[in-house]
């Protein structure tokens, strides 16, 4: 279901003799581990003279678990930047798993367009000169293999460089990475495709940190993002795995349908998690997935969303209730009557423990939205007094994070509360907005106040 | 480029002053012998105290201090990220105005007068021993640079020395406050400023009526930077012929504040309070500092609310502006602040629909 | 321990407050009078008794305890403990103290590491010059209320090992602040505020000695301003004859300036201002306060003292004039009403609230408590 038969022939051959062994940037380690499966793989069905992974691969672009639409999408603007003379740059993001290299091997391979990619390089004296040798490296690597074709291809042949593996120089410092894009959109001939992994942090987003709006406009780089695929598309890719399993039945048991839903529920829309556990729940012997039907079967409305989602316990994929659920929830509160009175239909502690890591972020985003749910202006009032007390407390120039939940917990069960007349009508929720204080100061504004003035009078002295 | 009045006419010695003569003469005493305390200067906006620093500074220094350059210097802070942040200076003295960056102002000051009093003067024969640094907004500081610069100021106190300038002493630490020399700078009288602005227009060759010269200074609240510049702003527009009861532009933001606090007067709405947001994220934005905002707001309300809800607004106002300066988001505390009047002058509006 | 010396950490000249202090000695030989008139022994210190008479009998049997002083600013904690240590150890004094004054310098590694270091040298029996004097150094803690609490932790321990070299005397304002191990293991002083005619026979003393004139009545505000604090009346005094200039007596107004008092004329207009009852007047009357630059937690703080006493002058007034009895039950509501209040407006100031905003909000309420 991964890469295969890439062209490595730089690090083969090439002047460094920089080994070939794969390395992993940390955010891709499912695809280590998908490599380590595959050994294993490999060693136990010796003589079963098949491999599942590399014959699950999808060979064409039915078989990928990516949107038809996306496919074409990708398909369209591959030729569009090969057709080019000069360098272009297209990057592909979306969450891991999601099918970003597989739809672009794919597609290189019906073309007819060879990939070169550029991995990480491990060397003993690694450790020493980690930064820049990797960076020279790197660049010499973009410079040569985009301008060059090797001797075991045919020079007529097309071909683009694939970036996926960020040397991790770029990571942290992505200033430099602007300059290397400079210089390869210069130097190199090839179009260049870099894959980045989307992480719900900013702070290792490497879209969000290598390719800001005004690197893509600057370079016209083309920017595709995918989703994380689709249950339907997930299930087709499970069914030819199930297929693939079916043949080989002396080798191999069949899952139940069961275990089948459960893995494609708790793969959260990741392929890869889903045919991992595919693969471990057929193999021999293992006895049926230990799913949580306990969680199944109680019909309780005010869990659903999660139990459908743990009820595998073991190599589930992380599960998080997302920010948007979080704020979904307390902007819409439901309430449960009791006795008299009501109380919050919502597992209060379980919402705030979600969102303890972020508390400040959580408030901006409650502050930006919260006007829309609200139906009657008296609960507004008092449900924006206790926002404004609750960021009170993440004071201006204070560094001690520790308390920071106890804000959270006044501006959320302030909102929930108060919020009885809601607007249950669906509101998309907005960021909450950026906005950066633009002060000039020279030596004759000293203050913004009276720049109104001084405007007008330097308007007339120009005019005159 | 042609100066503006304000900085052509600003007095250069202290002997040529407009007002405040005694505390001039006071000042220019003080740098006799060469020596002198560190200095808090303080006192409303347009009250003259950079005036009076510059004056200060060229009697110890001589016309020296005017060649001014100005430069971006950088910092990079324990937890590695890159400071910059602009300076003016002669060879004598630094001007810096460490609240630009934010929380990180504790590692600016401590960097710039580590740097400043490291170097020492060149010129060793005819200069005093020490530089100046002038220090504004020092009001804004955090209380962590306060009091680092409580023992800087003690520790390099041989090579130089402080000028503080800030807007109030409240929020200036008391230990802080109690190492300087403090200077009170009262804003000049409405008359004082009158007189200013007639006789720079005269020195520049404008008839200025007094009467216009009397509802600049009103309106400009005593701040005389800002009513020369209006002046001027007034003299521009009119093509040179001043009338007395010409119309005098009223800034931009002001403008908006008190159309903001129309809105929230003639409408009590969340449609209305969405409104209301969109116009402070606008006045923020243009780097209006949110106690202005905050305070002019509040003026307008006062203004043209007639309910007799005086006192329960400025009680809120009172919170509100308190939590906003404790917090890190004005806009959220100025929404609630909004909220509870628009709230307020609902019930009020009501309840006179009931009397009747 | 000359490394100490030269960072300027060390001894009094550096480590003393007030503007004086900006004097360079090696220029123009103006001593800060602060230091110049610190006590030299500690029988000179005023009012303390009951530390001096603990001091004295410590001195004289050559050993101190631990040490924790505590109480308002300038009541001579720090001169106290300087003294004590000029008594012990005469001339080489200096070398057997450090002292640490500044909140930020601090944290638990220089607890660790600079105190420790400190305290494991030894310090011989004799003095350079052969006379006997205590084997042990003082470290001197400026300011402990603002340590850490993981740098009192650290110091807890250090405390106990070094005791036989080493005694330590914490300096602080609150003594709460100091976490409890540390407090039993110091004998602890509470130093009183200073009483007014206190502060004024010593500033007379120092007008004496430096040739100053000064009014009896100027000495008088001067001595109220400084509120019992030593440090800030001979601070006061110098600035003000600096401003001067030498020969020039010094006058009411100036130390109104430099105080930074405000006057009382804006008091009671502000009363009177507030009794009418309009809120806009109000409103414009703290405008024209804030363009004055008054310090606005000034203004409150003599804002209250003068409630308490204009209410105890309609007491007396009471039973003498019939009318004036509605005034002094209103004014008695004010003051009631006004103490929590008031509060809470001294604290939004401190905290950075906006004067003005916070003023009129003042101005409202006590227009309520007029109205009622």
């Amino acid at each position: 279901m991964k890469k295969v038969s890439k062209s490595w022939k730089s690090f083969d051959f090439g002047p460094d003799k920089i080994s070939p062994k794969r390395t992993k940037s940390p955010n891709d380690h499912m695809d280590t581990f998908l490599v380590e499966q595959k050994f294993i793989a490999k060693s136990h069905s010796k003589d079963s003279f098949f491999d599942f992974f590399s014959d699950l691969i999808p060979k064409t672009t039915s078989d990928l678990a990516v949107h038809s639409k996306k496919i074409e999408e990708v398909k369209v603007c591959l030729e569009r930047i090969l057709s080019y003379d000069n360098t272009s740059f297209l990057v592909l993001s979306g969450p891991t798993g999601c099918g970003k290299t597989a739809t672009l091997n794919v597609l290189c391979k019906e073309m007819g367009v060879s990939i070169s990619e550029w991995i990480n390089p491990i060397d003993q004296d690694f450790e020493l000169v980690r930064g820049p040798n990797q960076v020279n490296r790197f660049l010499e690597f973009i410079s040569t293999e985009s301008n060059y074709t090797s001797l075991f291809e045919v020079s007529a042949v097309k071909k683009i460089v694939l970036v996926e593996d960020f040397p991790n120089v770029f990571v942290r410092n992505n200033s430099e990475f602007a300059d290397i894009l400079e210089e390869c959109y210069y130097k190199s001939r090839y179009p260049i495709v870099f894959i980045c992994t989307e992480v719900a942090n900013n702070k290792n987003n490497l879209m969000y940190n290598l390719f800001p709006q005004e690197v893509l406009t600057k370079y016209q780089i083309t920017h595709i993002s995918f989703n994380s695929c689709a249950p339907t598309l997930l299930k087709n890719c499970l069914r030819r795995a199930h297929d693939l399993i079916k043949k080989n039945k002396d080798y191999f048991q069949v899952p139940s349908p069961d275990t089948v839903d459960a893995i494609l529920s708790s793969s959260m829309g990741d392929i890869r998690c889903a045919v991992n556990q595919y693969y471990f729940a057929s193999l021999l012997g293992s006895k049926e997935m230990p799913t949580e039907k306990s969680f199944r079967v109680k019909p309780s409305a005010k869990r659903k969303r999660n139990e459908k989602s743990c009820n595998i316990k073991i190599m589930a994929k992380d599960e998080t209730l997302g920010l948007f659920h979080a704020l979904g929830r307390i902007l819409n509160p439901k309430r449960k009557e009791h006795g008299k009175s009501w109380r919050l239909n919502c597992d209060l502690e379980n919402l705030i423990t979600e969102l303890e890591s972020q508390p400040e972020n959580v408030i901006s985003f409650l502050f930006a939205n919260y006007i829309k749910y609200f139906g009657d202006f008296s609960e507004l009032q008092e449900a924006s007094d206790l926002i404004s007390l609750s960021q009170k407390f993440f004071e201006k120039w204070s560094e001690t994070r520790d308390l920071h939940q106890y804000p959270l917990w006044i501006s959320v069960m302030g909102l929930m509360i108060w919020n009885s007349h809601k607007v249950s009508k669906w509101n998309q929720i907005e960021g909450p907005k950026k906005f950066k204080k633009n002060i000039l100061r020279t030596k004759e504004t000293l203050c913004t106040l009276d720049e109104f003035y001084i405007n007008i009078i330097r308007k007339n002295h120009n005019n005159s | 480029m042609s100066l503006l009045w304000c900085d052509k006419y600003r007095p250069k010695d202290f002997s040529k002053l407009d007002y405040h003569k005694d505390q001039g003469m006071a000042l220019k005493s003080l740098t006799k012998d060469g020596d002198f305390p560190h200095l808090l200067v303080y006192g409303p906006m347009g009250a003259g105290k950079k005036t009076r620093i510059m004056c200060l500074l060229r009697e110890l220094y001589g016309p020296g201090v005017e060649r001014l350059r100005s430069e971006v210097m950088n910092f990079t802070t324990p937890s590695n990220k890159k400071l910059e942040i602009s300076t003016v200076s002669s060879n004598y003295h630094l001007e810096v105005n460490p609240s630009d960056v934010g929380i990180y102002d504790r590692v600016v000051i401590m960097n710039i007068i580590k740097n400043v009093a490291q170097t020492q003067q060149l010129d060793v024969n005819g200069q005093k021993a020490f530089k100046i640094i002038v220090l504004t907004d020092v009001d804004s500081l955090t209380k962590d640079a306060q009091h680092a610069l409580r023992r800087t100021m003690e520790k390099y106190i041989a090579t130089c020395r402080l000028i503080l300038c800030a807007t109030s002493t409240s929020r200036v630490i008391p230990a802080v406050r109690s190492r300087c020399l403090c200077i009170r700078v009262p804003a000049p009288t409405t008359e004082e400023v009158v007189k200013i602005i007639v006789e720079t227009a005269s020195s520049e060759d404008v008839d200025f009526p007094k009467k216009l010269a009397e509802r600049i200074a009103v309106m400009s609240e005593r701040n005389l930077r800002r009513a020369l510049l209006m002046s001027e702003a007034c003299k521009v527009e009119s093509d040179g012929k001043l009338t007395p009861d010409q119309n005098i532009a009223e800034a931009d933001w002001l403008v908006m504040i008190r159309e903001t606090a129309r809105l929230i007067l003639a409408e009590q709405s969340i449609a209305q309070l969405k409104k209301v947001r969109e116009n402070l994220f606008e006045l923020i934005c243009r780097g209006i500092p949110s106690e202005i905002i905050f305070k002019y707001l509040l003026d307008q309300l006062l203004e043209q609310c007639q309910l007799g809800l005086a006192a329960e607004i400025l009680e809120n106002a009172a919170i509100y502006e308190h939590q906003m300066i404790r917090g890190n988001k004005e806009i959220f505390h100025f929404e609630a602040f909004v909220a509870k009047c628009m709230y307020l002058y609902q019930n009020v509006l009501e309840e006179m629909k009931c009397d009747f | 321990m000359q490394s100490f010396l030269k960072s300027g950490k060390l001894g009094p000249a550096n480590v003393d407050k007030g503007p004086s202090t900006s004097k360079t000695p090696k220029k123009s030989k103006i001593v800060p009078w602060v230091e110049k008139y610190r006590p030299q022994t500690v029988n000179d210190v005023v009012e303390q008794n009951e530390v001096v008479s603990v001091l004295e009998q410590c001195i004289a049997g050559a050993d101190l305890p631990n040490l924790l002083f505590y109480g308002p600013p300038g009541t001579g904690k720090t001169s106290t403990i300087l003294a004590a240590a000029k008594q012990l150890f005469g001339n080489i004094y200096r070398e057997r103290i450090l002292e640490l004054n500044a909140s930020d310098e601090r944290g638990i590694q220089i607890i660790r590491d600079k105190v420790k270091s400190f305290s494991q040298l030894t310090a011989s029996g004799t003095r350079p010059d052969g006379k006997p004097c205590p084997p042990f150094k003082i470290v001197i803690l400026d300011e402990a209320d603002s340590m850490t609490h993981a740098a009192q932790a650290a110091l807890r321990r250090t405390m106990e090992k070094e005791t036989k070299t080493t005694r330590f005397c914490l300096i602080c304002n609150y003594v709460s602040r100091i976490i409890e191990p540390l407090t039993s293991r110091c004998s602890k002083f509470r130093f009183k505020s200073l009483n007014e005619s206190m502060i004024n026979e010593r500033l007379r003393l120092i007008c004496k000695e430096e040739g100053i004139l000064c009014e009896e009545d100027t000495l008088k505000t001067l001595v109220e301003a400084s509120g019992g604090d030593m440090r800030r009346a001979i601070t006061c005094l110098q600035s003000c004859s600096k401003l001067h200039g030498t020969g020039v007596p010094i006058n009411i107004e100036t130390v109104l300036e430099v105080t930074g008092i405000v006057p009382q004329k804006w008091l009671t207009d502000f009363i009177e201002v507030c009794k009418k009852g309009n809120n806009m007047n109000a409103v414009e009357f703290v405008k024209k306060f804030g363009c004055e630059a008054y310090s606005a937690s000034q203004f409150l703080e003599q804002f209250n003292d003068f409630l308490v006493t204009t209410n105890t002058f309609n007491d007396k007034q009471k039973a003498i004039i019939g009318e004036k009895l509605g005034v002094s039950i209103l004014s008695a509501i004010i003051s009631r009403y006004l103490k929590q209040f008031f509060q809470s407006v001294n604290y939004f100031v401190q905290d950075g609230g906006s004067e003005y905003i916070q003023l009129c909000s003042l101005a409202a309420s006590v227009i309520i408590a007029c109205n009622s």
